[in-house]
């Protein structure tokens, strides 16, 4: 059992981290205030039933997703979960790589890379469908592991994985649109 | 060809590989491959690039009062009836 004296001391810390995250739910920086806020008054009032020396980031995680979830799904009436189409393995590097690897096109590949500036990633993050969305920030963006973001998102870990996965494919597929209409990128015919 | 189901073997693997959820037993068998296979090095030396972009470009600096924030709102309403 957690005091909650020491709330502020041990969870404050990660507010900077939640706020980005909510950003990236939000998409907007006063909504995001608003969630972790609102976040952060749960928790306290909850911290008692924490778990002293368990995962008190991934409980507040947790608390974030439903908090976000709870408030905008009462906006919007309808769970987003959507479907994203299939998408082939290796989407942005099949468009992008030379399949023999040579050095040259290598460094090219990450010129491309680069030239995506933070808010092409950002945008790109934001437009994913929410069920999507939501594990590829847990993961690549907060570094949670599987197991982690099954009990944040209280969801299966196939379910994770599988999100997950997919949710990164349709990220590249973006940012690959993006290149394209930039002319960054030369389309390839397909072999 | 003999090592095309490998690779797609491999390919099918990448991101378990890279997020480190993966048995030992596996991760073995997927470095075995790469070590000799340049395509699919190259192809999972990308993803990782990637995964690393997404990561550096996909968080926000909160800003600098958020935590003083926090508290004052905490200390306002830690006391309210829960909504």
């Amino acid at each position: 059992m957690a005091d909650q004296a020491d709330f502020e001391r041990d969870a404050l810390q990660f507010a900077p981290q939640l706020y980005s995250a909510a950003l990236r739910m939000t998409r907007n920086p006063a909504d995001a205030e608003d969630v972790v806020q609102e976040t952060y008054l749960k928790a306290y009032r909850a911290y008692h039933t924490f778990q002293a020396g368990t995962n008190l980031k991934a409980w507040l995680y947790r608390i974030l997703t439903n908090t976000y979830i709870n408030r905008y799904r009462k906006q919007q009436r309808r769970p987003s979960e959507v479907e994203l189409g299939e998408l082939e393995d290796l989407y942005l590097y099949r468009r992008l790589g030379d399949p023999g690897g040579s050095g040259a096109s290598r460094s090219a590949e990450e010129e491309v890379l680069e030239q995506f500036v933070d808010a092409d990633v950002r945008a790109a993050l934001e437009a994913l469908p929410e069920n999507f969305r939501l594990p590829v920030l847990y993961a690549d963006v907060e570094g949670f592991s599987y197991k982690e973001i099954a009990e944040i998102m209280e969801i299966p870990i196939g379910t994770v994985m599988s999100r997950l996965h997919r949710g990164r494919k349709a990220l590249q597929k973006r940012l690959w649109d993006l290149a394209e209409q930039r002319g960054i990128a030369e389309p390839r015919t397909p072999e | 060809m003999a090592t095309q189901h490998k690779c797609d073997e491999a390919v099918e693997q990448v991101y378990f590989f890279l997020d480190g959820e993966m048995t030992w037993y596996k991760r073995l068998r997927i470095r075995r491959h790469l070590r000799r296979c340049s395509p699919c090095h190259s192809a999972f030396e990308f993803e990782a690039r990637f995964m690393d972009v997404v990561r550096r470009k996909g968080a926000e600096p909160a800003p600098p009062e958020l935590i003083d924030r926090l508290r004052t709102f905490l200390n306002e309403h830690r006391d309210d009836a829960p909504a």
